[in-house]
């Protein structure tokens, strides 16, 4: 029973005002840029392993195109690339970090849910009605306060400092991440890039031979669906490559965005002279507790 | 940037080289040779990024691990409040009971 009122003493904090709040729209913005990072580990791995096969079969229908050049059909199997083989080291850092973002959000889900919040409102209500028959004991004198000091910005304030202070230790290491995650990127994307201005460079030879021999409707239709696959195979490069006219890679954003959302969750506003209070009225109620269980041990 | 760039602009410089000799080439035999040549220098552009990404490959393990330590933080956090909860309710019964034996002397 001891321990159960002990529990009372994190709900003090009447004169609480200001403390700090759960703010569910970073922590979701936090939340989806870590699957946004995620995502484009994921991308970045494939996005070179596919366009190696692009070319290849460009490669072959090249050849076969040209006439004389051997050939084969189907394209030749070939095996992974290096860089794909040690890539997933990448995807299961990210997806610690997405599990990460997801305790984050069910945490902060938990301070500012409706459970806790209920509890605390019953335990408040029934302290204010209980307050009137015990103050007619002397034994019972300083229960007075709990009708006021119990509040849930107490508990609210204590749960959501202990989360800022996980997160707090972990921003190092996202800051870490990021910058590794940033470099690893940029080097899949030179490899990327440059097999892209190959592709480029085999569609515009063939584009070429198209225009030297073929009818006027060849040539149109030709044009027509180089430009259409190269449209699709630029977006799907696009976390790692720029958009044609310059810009930055999309993984740049997805990781700047990523810090920025859990530096600001991480920093959150703390006022000590507020926790200062709560930690008095704690104390104070520390001891009303203590009577509160002895004389209820002995009832 | 990567502390190679030297060597990716030679590939690249080789790549573009093999492209243009495979375009002009006026025989199947150098067409031929023109291709092994640009497979060549793209065999060693995924070899100097798969280096690159080895040498990093290394600080994800700790980084990881303790991503994952942040998260028990976390759910250690949920347990927590999960057990005030519970804990709070407990309290309110001993409030109500307090409340009757109060009224009752």
């Amino acid at each position: 029973m001891s321990k159960q009122l002990r529990v009372l003493a994190l709900l003090a904090a009447a004169a609480l005002a200001g403390c700090a709040s759960v703010d569910a729209g970073d922590i979701q913005k936090f939340g989806v840029a870590t699957a946004a990072v995620a995502e484009a580990a994921r991308e970045a791995g494939e996005i070179n392993e596919n366009l190696t096969n692009t070319i290849r079969i460009e490669d072959q229908a090249g050849r076969f195109a040209r006439g004389g050049l051997r050939y084969d059909f189907p394209p030749p199997y070939r095996e992974k690339s290096r860089i794909a083989s040690g890539w997933e080291t990448r995807v299961a850092y990210a997806e610690a970090l997405v599990a990460y973002g997801n305790a984050l959000s069910m945490a902060a889900a938990g301070v500012g849910g409706p459970d806790i919040g209920a509890a605390v409102d019953n335990l408040k209500n029934t302290a204010t009605k209980a307050a009137p028959n015990v103050l007619a004991r002397p034994a019972f004198a300083q229960v007075a306060n709990a009708s006021v000091i119990i509040a849930k910005q107490g508990i609210t304030m204590a749960a959501w400092q202990r989360i800022q202070t996980a997160m707090r230790r972990a921003h190092p290491v996202l800051v870490q991440g990021n910058a590794l995650l940033a470099a690893d990127f940029a080097s899949v994307g030179i490899a990327v890039g440059d097999r892209y201005d190959d592709w480029l460079m085999m569609k515009r030879r063939v584009l070429t031979a198209i225009r030297q021999n073929g009818s006027a409707k060849e040539r149109y239709d030709a044009y027509r669906l180089f430009v259409s696959e190269q449209q699709t195979l630029a977006r799907s490069l696009a976390i790692l490559v720029p958009a044609q006219g310059g810009g930055k890679p999309g993984y740049m954003a997805v990781l700047d965005k990523m810090a920025a959302a859990h530096k600001k969750l991480a920093e959150g506003e703390q006022n000590p002279a507020t926790l200062a209070e709560f930690l008095a009225a704690a104390q104070q109620f520390q001891g009303l507790a203590e009577i509160l269980a002895v004389n209820g041990d002995k009832s | 940037m990567t502390t190679n760039q030297d060597a990716y602009d030679r590939i690249r410089a080789g790549k573009v080289a093999a492209n243009l000799g495979y375009s002009q080439a006026q025989t199947v035999s150098d067409a031929n040779r023109f291709l092994d040549l640009y497979y060549v220098y793209d065999d060693e552009l995924d070899r100097l990024v798969a280096d690159e990404l080895m040498k990093s490959s290394v600080q994800y393990k700790p980084l990881t691990q303790a991503l994952k330590g942040a998260k028990k933080d976390l759910e250690d956090i949920i347990d927590n409040i999960q057990k005030l909860v519970q804990t709070t309710e407990a309290a309110l019964k001993i409030v109500t009971i307090f409340s009757k034996i109060v009224a009752i002397i």
